[in-house]
C-alpha cells in the first residue's frame, strides 16, 4: 500500500467528515498522518456550541473537524472550519502594552501588572471599592469568569461586575425568571427534531445559528407538514424557507404576539386543564390576575388592531396562531436579538412564553420556548455563573440576604463581605466611567468600544482623563484596545482549558491543544496574578482550571443548576452534558420541569410538569401591552434603522476578519435599502450614503435589496471601520437593562 | 495551493439522486456518498476557499432542488 500524501489525507479527511455527517461512520476513519494530534473542543463562535476536534501538528493548530458524537452531528459552519487561521493571525498580541506618552508600548508582564495593581489600589483607596469595575464576556471560559466574579465581589467587595451578555440575552434571562422563576431554557436542541411548528421571532438563524438552522431545515423536510413561521421586519435568509413570514414595523411585535394569544382564546385553542393546573396570571410585577382578566386584556388585541399597529396582515396573524395552537401538534419558539435588544425586551419574551403556557405546548418533545444565544459561553459563564451586577452564582441574587450568606460561606469570607446593593449594569457602568465615578475598569475578552450602542459616547468615556482602562485581549489593535491604558495579551481558545456552556444548558470541556502564543497567558492566570497583587490571593488559590471547576461544582450543589455530578473526568469523556446533573451517574437533563427527566421534579409528582421555580409552582402568563420603541421615526429621521449578523462574520470581527476566505465576503458593512427608498434618495447599489441618527453618523456603501422592508435600513455589526453602533440608541429595558440596539430612527443621504 | 473541502449537499426531499447526477459533472467535485433521499456527501477541490464559496453560490442559485451546501471539513494543501 503506498504511503498517504498530504493531498490524499485531506481528501480522505474531507470524505470522512462528510460521510460522518451523513451517518456513514463505518467508512469514515482515515488514518491520521504522523505528527497530527486531535483534541476535543468547542467552536469559539456563536452560542450553538458545536463540538469539534482541534488538529495540531508541530505545536500549531492546523485543522478542525466536527464532532459527530456531539449535538451538531459533525457539522460546522465555515467560520468554525476556518478557526485555525485566527490562532496565528498577524494581529495576535504577544506582549503586554502600556500607554506611555500617548502610545502603547511593549513592556514586561511585571511592569504592566505592577502598574495595574497600583492604579486599582489607588482608585479603591480614594473612592472605595465601587470606584473599580469588571466588564466581562460571554466568550470567556466559565472558570475565568468565575474567578473575576469572586475577586471583584468577594475580594474587592464591589458588585460592579457585568459583561456583554447584558447586551444580548439579559431580556431573555428576565423573561424566563419572571415567567418560570428560574433562568435558562427548559428544552433542548433535540426538540427541533420533534417540532411540528417552529415560530422564529427576531431570529435570522440561517445566518446567526447556521448549524441549528440546518437542523430546522432537516426537520421541515423530513417531518409531516412541518410549518416554519418567521416574525421579522426583514425578509432574511431564514424567512425564505418559512411557510409564513410576517413582516412588520419594527417594535410592534408585542401587538402581534398578543393578537396571536387573542386568537388562541377566541378559537378554543387554549389547553384549559393545563392552564388551570399550572398557570397563574399577572400584571406589572404581581401574579394576582386570573384568566377572565387576561381575556379582558386581550379583547383589544384583535388581529385587525394588531395589523393596524404593526403593518402585518391580520389573516397572517390568525394563521400563525392557528398553526401554533392546533391540537395534537407540537410547537417550538426560538428567538434572539430581535426580541431581546429592546426597551420592552422582557415583555416581548413574556409574550412568547404566554403562547406556550396557554396551549400547554411546553415540556414535551418538540414543544418548548427556546431563546437562542449569541455567544459560546454567555449562558455557562456569565448567566449561570452569576457574573452580572445583580447576580451571584447559580441563580442567586445580590439583593437576597440568604443568597449572599450562602456565597459568603461557600467562599469562606466573613459574613457581610458581599455588598447588598447591585452594582452597575453595562450602560450604567460606562456612564459612571464617563462621569468619573468609576475610575478603573478591567475589560476581559470583549470589545465594547465597538459593540456598545451610542458607541462614540462611550469611546470618549474610555479615554476620559483620569480613567484607567485595562484590556485583556488576544488581538491588538481592536477598537477597544486602542483606547486602553494597559493591554494584556490573553491566550486564545485552543491555547487554554476550560468549560463553555451553550444555549441548551450543555456544558462542554475545551481541552488545551497548544501553548499560548508569545507571552500570552490564560485570563485565569492573569486574574490570579491580579488577586495576589491586591492582597486577595487566598480567594483565588487554584493551580489549574480543573481546581476551579471542582469549586464550581460545589457552588452549584443544591441549586436549580446542580451539576455536581459533572466531574472534569466525565466532561473529558462526554460530548457535552446538560444540567441539572446532580450526581455522577445521572445522564443529564434534556427537559427541565418534567417528571422522569428533571431530577428536581419528584418521581411521584402528580403531573407531567412541575414549575418548581416559583413558590406556587405555577408559571405566569403576563398581561403585557404593546409599547412603542424608545425612538420612532419622524419627519427629521424618517427611516427605521436595525442591525444584525451575516453568516460570514461574527461580533466585532476581531476573529473572522483574520480569515482570508471570510475577508472576501461581507467584509464591509453596507446599508441595505429597499428599492423604493433607494429610488427616493437617488441612490444605487455601490453609492456611498451617510446614515445619521440623533447620536452619530457613519458612511456606508449602499446595497439595494428586495428583502429589505420599505422604510428600514439594515447594517451588519461586524465592521470596525464602519461602525453601526455610532448610530444605535443606548436606551435600556427598565427590567433587564438591555439596550435597544435593534431599533432607532435615522436619515440617509448621499455621502 | 489547493483547498480541499468535505461538504454535504442538502436537497429537496427525494431529490438527492437527481441532484447527484447533476453534481457529478462539476469539475473538482467527487461524490463520496448519499442517503438516497436528500443528502449527498462529497469532496470538493478548488484553488482556494473563495472559489469554493463562489461555486457553492452558483450551484445554489442554479439548481432549485439544491437547498444548502454545508462544509464538514476544510483543509489546505500548498501544492497546486
Amino acid at each position: 500500500m503506498s504511503p498517504m500524501n498530504r493531498r490524499d489525507f485531506l481528501k480522505a479527511s474531507a470524505a470522512a467528515s462528510a460521510l460522518i455527517a451523513l451517518g456513514s461512520r463505518a467508512q469514515a476513519a482515515p488514518a491520521d498522518p504522523p505528527g497530527l494530534a486531535w483534541t476535543k473542543s468547542v467552536c469559539r463562535y456563536c452560542g450553538t456550541g458545536c463540538g469539534l476536534y482541534v488538529g495540531t501538528r508541530d505545536g500549531k493548530v492546523v485543522s478542525v473537524k466536527g464532532d459527530a458524537d456531539d449535538h451538531n452531528a459533525g457539522f460546522l459552519c465555515l467560520k468554525g472550519f476556518l478557526l485555525p487561521q485566527i490562532m496565528q493571525a498577524p494581529d495576535r498580541l504577544t506582549r503586554p502594552l502600556v500607554r506611555k506618552g500617548g502610545r502603547l508600548v511593549p513592556v514586561s508582564w511585571e511592569e504592566a501588572m505592577t502598574l495595574v495593581a497600583a492604579r486599582f489600589r489607588a482608585a479603591i483607596d480614594r473612592r472605595g471599592p465601587d470606584a473599580v469595575g469588571f466588564y466581562g464576556s460571554g466568550q470567556g471560559l466559565t472558570e475565568e469568569t468565575y474567578a473575576a466574579n469572586k475577586l471583584f465581589k468577594a475580594g474587592i467587595r464591589t458588585n460592579n461586575v457585568d459583561g456583554n451578555p447584558r447586551l444580548c440575552m439579559a431580556s431573555a434571562v428576565a423573561g424566563y425568571v419572571t415567567t418560570y422563576g428560574k433562568d435558562e431554557p427548559m428544552g433542548c436542541y433535540e426538540d427541533i427534531d420533534h417540532a411540528d411548528v417552529m415560530l422564529l421571532v427576531g431570529s435570522n438563524a440561517a445566518e446567526a445559528h447556521p448549524i441549528l438552522f440546518r437542523r430546522m431545515v432537516k426537520r421541515k423536510q423530513t417531518g409531516k407538514d412541518v410549518k416554519i413561521v418567521v416574525l421579522d421586519p426583514r425578509r432574511t435568509a431564514t424567512s425564505r424557507v418559512a411557510d409564513l413570514h410576517l413582516s412588520f414595523t419594527p417594535g410592534t411585535d408585542l401587538a402581534i404576539l398578543n393578537a396571536m394569544a387573542h386568537v388562541l382564546l377566541v378559537e378554543g385553542l387554549v389547553d384549559e386543564a393545563f392552564v388551570a393546573r399550572h398557570v397563574a396570571f399577572g400584571e406589572g410585577t404581581e401574579a394576582g390576575k386570573a384568566l377572565p382578566d387576561y381575556r379582558a386584556f386581550l379583547a383589544d388585541y384583535t388581529p385587525e388592531r394588531a395589523a393596524a399597529i404593526s403593518g402585518a396582515r391580520a389573516e397572517d396573524i390568525v394563521t400563525a396562531a392557528r398553526w401554533f395552537g392546533e391540537r395534537g401538534r407540537t410547537a417550538m419558539s426560538m428567538w434572539t436579538m430581535g426580541l431581546n435588544q429592546r426597551t420592552r425586551g422582557v415583555w416581548a419574551n413574556n409574550l412568547v412564553h404566554n403562547l406556550h403556557l396557554l396551549t400547554g405546548k411546553i415540556g414535551l418533545p418538540g414543544s418548548t420556548p427556546f431563546s437562542l444565544t449569541g455567544q459560546p459561553n454567555a449562558c455557562g459563564g456569565v448567566r449561570d455563573g452569576g457574573a452580572l451586577s445583580h447576580t451571584l452564582p447559580y441563580g442567586r441574587l445580590v439583593a437576597n440576604e440568604k443568597h449572599r450568606a450562602e456565597m459568603e460561606k461557600l467562599w469562606n469570607v466573613p459574613a457581610g463581605t458581599l455588598a447588598p446593593k447591585p452594582g452597575l449594569a453595562t450602560i450604567d457602568m460606562f456612564r459612571a466611567l464617563e462621569e468619573g465615578e468609576l475610575e478603573a475598569l478591567w475589560i476581559m475578552c470583549t470589545n465594547p468600544a465597538q459593540s456598545l450602542p451610542n458607541a462614540d459616547r462611550y469611546r470618549k468615556a474610555l479615554r476620559r482623563e483620569g480613567a484607567f482602562v485595562v484590556v485583556t485581549e488576544a488581538f491588538h489593535p481592536t477598537r477597544t484596545s486602542e483606547l486602553a491604558d494597559v493591554v494584556l495579551p490573553a491566550a486564545l481558545w485552543a491555547e487554554k482549558e476550560g468549560v463553555y456552556g451553550c444555549g441548551e444548558r450543555r456544558y462542554q470541556l475545551l481541552e488545551r491543544s497548544v501553548k499560548p502564543l508569545g507571552e500570552a497567558r490564560p485570563d485565569l492566570e492573569i486574574l490570579c496574578d491580579l488577586a495576589r497583587r491586591l492582597g486577595h490571593g487566598a480567594l483565588l488559590p487554584w493551580r489549574s482550571a480543573d481546581e476551579v471547576w471542582d469549586e464550581l461544582r460545589e457552588v452549584s450543589r443544591g441549586t436549580a443548576y446542580d451539576f455536581h455530578g459533572m466531574t472534569r473526568a466525565r466532561l473529558r469523556g462526554a460530548h457535552g452534558l446538560l444540567w441539572p446533573l446532580p450526581v455522577e451517574g445521572h445522564p443529564g437533563t434534556a427537559r427541565r420541569y418534567v417528571r422522569g427527566e428533571d431530577p428536581l421534579v419528584p418521581a411521584d409528582a402528580p403531573d407531567r410538569i412541575l414549575f418548581y421555580g416559583r413558590p406556587d409552582k405555577r408559571a405566569v402568563v403576563w398581561l403585557r401591552p404593546h409599547k412603542a420603541p424608545e425612538e420612532v421615526v419622524d419627519a427629521e429621521y424618517p427611516l427605521w434603522f436595525t442591525t444584525g449578523r451575516v453568516i460570514e462574520h461574527w461580533h466585532t470581527g476581531t476573529m473572522t476578519r483574520n480569515c482570508k476566505e471570510l475577508r472576501q465576503a461581507n467584509y464591509e458593512s453596507v446599508a441595505e435599502l429597499h428599492p423604493e427608498d433607494a429610488a427616493a434618495l437617488g441612490v444605487a447599489s455601490g453609492d456611498r450614503v451617510r446614515v445619521t441618527s440623533r447620536r452619530g453618523s457613519e458612511v456606508f456603501k449602499a446595497r439595494v435589496v428586495d428583502g429589505a422592508r420599505k422604510g428600514l435600513v439594515f447594517v451588519h455589526m461586524h465592521d470596525p471601520e464602519h461602525m453601526c453602533n455610532r448610530l444605535t440608541i443606548d436606551a435600556v429595558d427598565p427590567v433587564s437593562r438591555q439596550p435597544e440596539f435593534k431599533i432607532c430612527a435615522v436619515k440617509v443621504g448621499k455621502a | 495551493m489547493t483547498t480541499v473541502a468535505g461538504v454535504i449537499f442538502l436537497t429537496a426531499p427525494h431529490a438527492g439522486p437527481r441532484v447527484a447526477v447533476r453534481l457529478a459533472h462539476e469539475a473538482g467535485l467527487t461524490l463520496a456518498g448519499g442517503d438516497g433521499e436528500s443528502r449527498i456527501a462529497a469532496v470538493w477541490e478548488a484553488p482556494d476557499g473563495v472559489t469554493l464559496e463562489t461555486l457553492a453560490q452558483r450551484l445554489l442559485a442554479g439548481d432549485p432542488e439544491l437547498l444548502g451546501v454545508y462544509p464538514t471539513f476544510v483543509g489546505e494543501d500548498q501544492e497546486p
